[in-house]
């Protein structure tokens, strides 16, 4: 997988807008194992599809699966927006 | 290993069988008793894996379509063209190394079963993620076939899987299967057992060395290399090493460079990943079509709208399906038993016990104990299971638990804990049992302690009908306000106390399905008839001595004994203290026990409870009743799954809240 030069600025995946794909960069160490076997893994691509009431989980999408994860764990998530160019393929 | 992960392998029950011919535990032996090889099925949780062998052994197990639901190791004899074979399902994994709540390491449960081939089921629409496993497995040593399952679901998806390329890829044969209608199971499982063969019988070192390592990078195929080669010597420091995994070595179970592959997998894992990504985008072609409707409902069920809505529609609707079936099923059932089997039973037990006192304690345990199961317990209970194995299955349950996990953490649970809480409202009994979907202990525990602060239909019936005609509706509807806000602090006091924290949820959502009758009525009559096998006996016993103590009088020393905490902390009259107790046993038996012992205490005068008790009186009677001691049935299904301790934990810790509530609502209204 290419990296991506994109500009945008990196963030938390829990404050990644709905509907915009980004690539995990990092993920805090105590989260990383959960994660992972979740296959939320550096490098990987996702977008947030929307987001459970009342400061619930935030709905994500991994290529064809859906997970929920709390706003916790996705402040543990860091992501980089994908270039539009890119926002098609969500691998 | 963090709870969310272990809860996916929740195992809630001692791993062991369940309702099996052959009734091995999964330990006994390699190659079975007779000869047969053994055939373990792998896969990450929601794959389908269950279903898939239900189709494989031709019965249903308990699956359902929300993660981490194989709660025990099935294991089944099967024939295939001409072979014999034992399954064993195993539960979901994500790693072989996933640890649950008290449970092994998931490979611990693998070997011990002792597979001489894996099946291992994977997503044919989401390899990246399945192929993994498989992977672990594979560095093994043990023969793996690869079940590309979930094909229709991929299909529909737009993505189709080069099974010949994937084939080769693995060096493994790979099947593509439909599990929900048996598409290529047998086929898979076929093959699996041949390979089986070819490993018992053949030269099994030479299979294992022929077992290839790479396609992982050459550092780590060195250092698992010298791992095994340190393995094989048994140079390894053991702290290091689980004991487990060192006398697998030993016995020949498992191979030096297999067993190196789970000590080194931190470091494999990401490999196989990669490896994974790599062969995924090799072997998938995707089309563009128009997302499968199933997919977009999914979207709905959890988006705040219509989601919320549908929720509140859905719950209402499964609460008012489950009472209205429930009361349905009671009355014909109930009437059945009064015309046709009361009057045997009192004839029988008459005419056979000489004794008249312990004739009576029989009547009480046979005739109301049994009663109480055929008119209560049956009806709602397998109501509800019908219902909620409906809702998992259709994959609506993991959804609505999305919606209201925020809400349930404040009281140490997750979304889904609301499930069950709301059928603690039909009865609180399968409502414990429907606490397995929670991940953890602890939270199981929180659950059931709320579902039994949780007036069920019986305890709701004793609140209206003793407030409802003397103090008015509206005393009825302040009762379930004040029963409400005792479980809540309850709940918020319990989640503060109880040792340990919840885990934030990360949660896999499966795709919405539509479910299998079959499936559904297999997975509701296991739940029921393990209720009805914990809670008859208890029900029996229970009956049986507050008859004996009710007819010979003993109940009056109690009665008696009582007295000053019943008038003194509640204000109420010592005969409702005994008829309290007494309830102990049926709930809804609160309010005619009371009028029955006030009868014979105050006499005829007394046949109404306003006759006796003011309203001020009632209204704390029927609050303590609605949150008091649990019924018989629920502590033997608490016994059940959670053993006596904490059974009775639980409801000491209901009285006690009783109690203490029952004794403030009697300073607030005046009558203590």
């Amino acid at each position: 997988m290419r990296k991506s030069e994109s500009p945008t600025q990196e963030c938390a995946l829990a404050d990644l807008p709905a509907g915009v794909p980004a690539r995990v960069v990092a993920i805090d160490e105590e989260r990383l194992l959960v994660l992972a076997a979740h296959g939320i893994r550096p490098g990987v691509v996702v977008s947030v599809e929307d987001d459970a009431p009342f400061g619930g989980p935030r709905i994500i999408r991994l290529g064809p699966a859906r997970l929920a994860i709390a706003r916790v764990v996705a402040a543990a998530i860091r992501v980089r927006p994908e270039p539009a160019a890119d926002a098609a393929r969500t691998r | 290993m963090s709870a969310v992960e272990a809860g996916e392998l929740a195992c809630h029950r001692p791993a062991a069988t369940e309702t099996e011919a052959s009734g091995e535990a999964p330990a006994a032996g390699a190659v079975d008793g007779d000869g047969s090889p053994v055939i373990a099925v792998v896969g990450r949780p929601n794959v389908g894996k269950s279903t898939f062998f239900a189709r494989a052994s031709g019965r249903y197990a308990e699956v359902a379509n929300v993660p981490g639901t194989t709660v025990s190791i099935a294991r089944r004899h099967v024939r295939l063209g001409g072979r014999a074979a034992v399954l064993i399902d195993l539960p979901g994994a994500f790693t072989l190394t996933d640890r649950s709540d008290g449970l092994p390491a998931f490979w611990q449960l693998l070997l011990a079963a002792r597979p001489d081939a894996i099946v291992v089921v994977v997503d044919a629409g989401d390899l990246r993620r399945h192929l993994p496993l498989a992977l672990a497995c594979r560095d093994l040593g043990v023969p793996i076939v690869v079940a590309a399952n979930l094909a229709d679901e991929a299909g529909a998806r737009g993505i189709e899987v080069d099974l010949g390329r994937l084939s080769q890829l693995l060096a493994a044969p790979v099947h593509r299967t439909i599990g929900r209608q048996g598409v290529g199971v047998l086929a898979a499982v076929g093959d699996a057992i041949r390979l089986a063969g070819v490993r018992s019988s053949g030269d099994r070192a030479a299979v294992r060395r022929a077992l290839p390592v790479p396609p992982y990078p050459a550092d780590v195929v060195r250092r698992v290399s010298a791992l095994a080669g340190r393995l094989a010597g048994g140079d390894v420091p053991t702290d290091h090493v689980p004991p487990e995994l060192l006398s697998a070595v030993a016995a020949g179970r498992l191979s030096p460079v297999g067993a190196a592959t789970i000590v080194a997998a931190e470091d494999l894992e990401p490999e196989r990943w990669a490896v994974a990504e790599r062969w995924a985008a090799q072997v998938e072609r995707r089309h563009a079509v128009r997302p499968p409707l199933a997919d977009r409902l999914a979207r709905h069920v959890t988006a705040p709208w219509p989601g919320l809505p549908l929720f509140a529609l859905v719950t209402l609707a499964s609460l008012g399906a489950t009472m209205a079936l429930g009361t349905f099923l009671s009355n014909v059932l109930g009437s059945a038993w009064s015309a046709a089997v009361s009057p045997v039973l009192t004839a029988v037990v008459t005419a056979l016990v000489p004794i008249p006192a312990l004739a009576a304690a029989t009547l009480w345990a046979l005739d109301s104990g049994l009663l109480a199961m055929v008119s209560v317990g049956i009806p709602f209970v397998l109501s509800f299971y019908l219902l909620l194995a409906v809702l998992e299955d259709s994959g609506y349950l993991a959804g609505a638990a999305v919606l209201a996990d925020r809400i349930f953490n404040a009281l140490g649970l997750p979304g889904r804990a609301a499930i069950p809480l709301l059928a603690a409202t039909g009865c609180n009994v399968p409502a414990i049992y429907g606490t397995r979907v929670l991940d953890s202990r602890r939270e199981r525990l929180l659950a059931s302690f709320l579902i039994t602060l949780t007036p069920c239909s019986a305890r709701s019936a004793v609140v209206i009908a003793a407030l409802a005609p003397f103090a008015g509706p509206l005393a009825a509807f302040a009762a379930f306000g004040v029963v409400g806000l005792i479980a809540l602090s309850a709940g918020l006091a319990a989640n503060a106390l109880v040792p340990g924290h919840q885990s934030p949820l990360v949660l896999e959502l499966p795709p919405l399905r539509r479910p299998i009758a079959r499936q559904v009525g297999a997975k509701a009559w296991f739940r029921f008839s393990s209720f009805v096998t914990t809670a008859t006996p208890v029900m029996l016993a229970g009956s049986f001595v507050l008859g004996g103590l009710y007819e010979t009088g003993a109940i009056g020393p109690i009665g008696d004994a009582i007295a000053p905490l019943v008038r003194g902390l509640l204000g109420l009259p010592p005969v409702a203290g005994i008829a309290l107790a007494l309830a102990f046993l049926r709930k809804e038996l609160a309010l005619q026990l009371l009028l029955v012992l006030a009868v014979a205490e105050y006499g005829a005068g007394a046949s109404s409870l306003a006759a006796f008790m003011t309203s001020g009186q009632l209204f704390v009677y029927a609050v303590v009743t609605a949150v008091s001691v649990p019924c018989v049935a629920t502590l033997a299904t608490l016994a059940g799954e959670f053993g006596w301790r904490s059974a009775l934990t639980v409801s000491g810790a209901t009285l006690g809240v009783a109690l203490a509530a029952g004794g403030i609502v009697a300073r607030l209204v005046g009558i203590a």
